[in-house]
């Protein structure tokens, strides 16, 4: 017996005689539970799909350490120098660039978000690199169908089903809604489906999921005013967020590296691909990240080359 | 049984894998955590039933096992054996049924127990003197549960009915090992009042602990 329940031998006895699980009762539970497998839930990475990709290709990376500092050497003019730089100022000093850059617009419902992807794909064993263009024309509300290109592999999306959406928002007036308030952008992507409360503190379990929604935001190509900016920011206060030196652009030009490293027993445990600012502004240049297929790994380099807002399908601006 | 196809009942593959290594593989393949509830369904079955009845039992199981799911990514995978997590997330959803529990904590402790014959010394009398005695007892232990703060009254019956020891009840609950502790004294105390509180020794291993928050 359990030693802690020496004496309450009574409450132990409690209903001994409870009727066990019906092989219905079972059936039907489990039933319940393969719906669940197969019907995407907000708070499911694996499930949530960002510009129709798996999250977790994106998902940035963090352990439990806040702004993790670190010595970049960088290239100064004629002479390099090394120079401490931590999450803090990479990714401040890369909303501070955005801010400087951004070109605000305002797409309405009926019309598509344009974006011209590049990836450069190597094999990590050797081999030579292929280049991918991928352009995409995704309906700004999803009441109409995409035409979506992923590695060269172009398809149609179809409408989007009642309840059905991604993480980001595709629709325009949901991303208007986000906070543009780094703190108040974090509440709101934890709490998501619900109220945010800030009033809430963040717990350590929280940070896992946030860093994913955050990350997912920062890789939409085109967002409201102020909204890439606050998610640089809000990415900069998640703790495990590490900076890597040394990180290369497609053109060989050193970058710093920001990546999420999972605490042990998480999915991020071994990092997220790594998102690549350029070391003198910290502009953002794109994202080293790896993926398999046919037993086969790759290393990847992407970013953005072109977005804009466009009427229908194969415009281009 | 009639069972959708596909669905599988019972199975389990590879029992030598922990639990953990079940909630990784689901991360990549979510179907892997049906291994998770063929393991564990029947024992959160039985806690929820006992808590709130057969009727609440298994829609509070199933909706412990989607809830479990949508949250495997969470799950801290160097703990080998997700019970407490499972009863965990159990024992939270029960609390959406406080005043039910309760309610249904009352009404077992206001069951009538009939008197036994007096001097009888037939054996069935006496196990029907038993059975009352027995009945006796569960309603008194009823109204004390129903007394006890839900907080106290989660630790105690994660212990008594889930089978889980200090630390397991800590991880389920989220809470201090010593303040599992404190509350497990003292819901033992007070349904050691309960019953009569006559015996010193039913208690051995209880000593004072901090107070509870």
């Amino acid at each position: 017996m359990n030693e802690l329940m020496r004496g309450l031998e009574p409450l132990r006895e409690w209903d001994a005689d409870t009727p066990p699980l019906t092989d219905a009762a079972r059936a039907r539970a489990l039933f319940r539970l393969h719906q669940t497998m197969h019907v995407p839930a907000a708070s499911d990475p694996a499930a949530v799909t960002v510009g129709r990709r798996p999250i977790l290709r994106m998902a940035v990376a963090g352990v439990a350490a806040a702004a993790i500092t670190t010595t970049v050497l960088i290239a100064n003019d004629s002479s390099p120098r090394t120079q401490t730089v931590s999450v803090t100022t990479v990714l401040h000093g890369a909303a501070t660039e955005e801010r400087r850059l951004e070109k605000p617009i305002a797409p309405r419902d009926d019309q598509f978000i344009y974006t011209k992807e590049i990836i450069k794909e190597t094999p990590t064993k050797g081999g030579s690199t292929r280049t991918y263009v991928d352009e995409s024309w995704n309906s700004v509300d999803g009441s109409k169908k995409s035409y979506v290109s992923e590695l060269g592999r172009k398809q149609w999306v179809p409408v989007f089903v009642p309840g059905q959406g991604t993480w980001p928002p595709t629709k325009w007036t949901e991303l208007e809604q986000l906070p543009t308030d780094p703190r108040k952008l974090l509440i709101t992507l934890r709490d998501m489906g619900g109220k945010p409360d800030y009033s809430k503190p963040m717990r350590a379990a929280d940070w896992p999921m946030t860093q994913v929604f955050v990350s997912g935001l920062l890789r939409t190509p085109v967002l409201p005013k102020g909204l890439r900016s606050a998610a640089y920011e809000a990415l900069a206060s998640v703790p495990g967020i590490k900076v890597l030196p040394h990180q290369k652009d497609a053109d060989g030009r050193e970058g710093i590296g920001i990546r999420y490293v999972g605490a042990p027993g998480t999915p991020w445990a071994h990092g997220g691909p790594i998102m690549v600012f350029d070391a003198k502004t910290y502009r953002y240049l794109g994202m080293r990240d790896q993926r398999t297929a046919g037993g086969k790994t790759y290393r990847q380099w992407s970013y953005v080359a072109v977005s804009a807002v466009v009427d229908r399908v194969m415009q281009r601006p | 049984m009639t069972v959708e196809p596909g669905i599988r009942v019972g199975q389990d593959s590879d029992a030598s894998t922990s639990d953990a290594s079940v909630i990784e593989r689901s991360w990549e393949k979510p179907e892997a955590f049906a291994v998770l509830f063929d393991r564990h369904a029947d024992s959160v079955h039985r806690y929820a039933a006992r808590r709130l009845g057969t009727e609440v039992a298994e829609d509070l199981m199933a909706e412990t096992f989607t809830t479990a799911f949508q949250q495997r990514f969470r799950y801290n995978t160097e703990l080998a054996d997700a019970r407490p997590w499972l009863f965990g997330i159990a024992t939270n959803l029960i609390g959406r049924h406080r005043r039910a529990e309760a309610r249904r904590l009352k009404a077992i402790g206001r069951l009538p127990s009939a008197a036994p014959a007096d001097g009888c010394e037939d054996p069935v009398a006496d196990r029907v003197a038993a059975q009352v005695s027995a009945q006796a007892v569960r309603g008194e232990l009823a109204l004390a549960m129903a007394r006890l703060p839900a907080r106290h009254r989660d630790v105690l019956l994660l212990v008594a009915w889930a089978d889980l020891g200090y630390e397991e009840v800590a991880r389920a609950l989220e809470v201090p090992v010593g303040t599992v502790r404190s509350r497990l004294h003292r819901a033992r105390r007070k349904l050691r009042d309960a019953l009569g509180g006559s015996d010193p020794t039913a208690f051995p291993e209880e000593s004072e602990e901090s107070d509870d928050e």
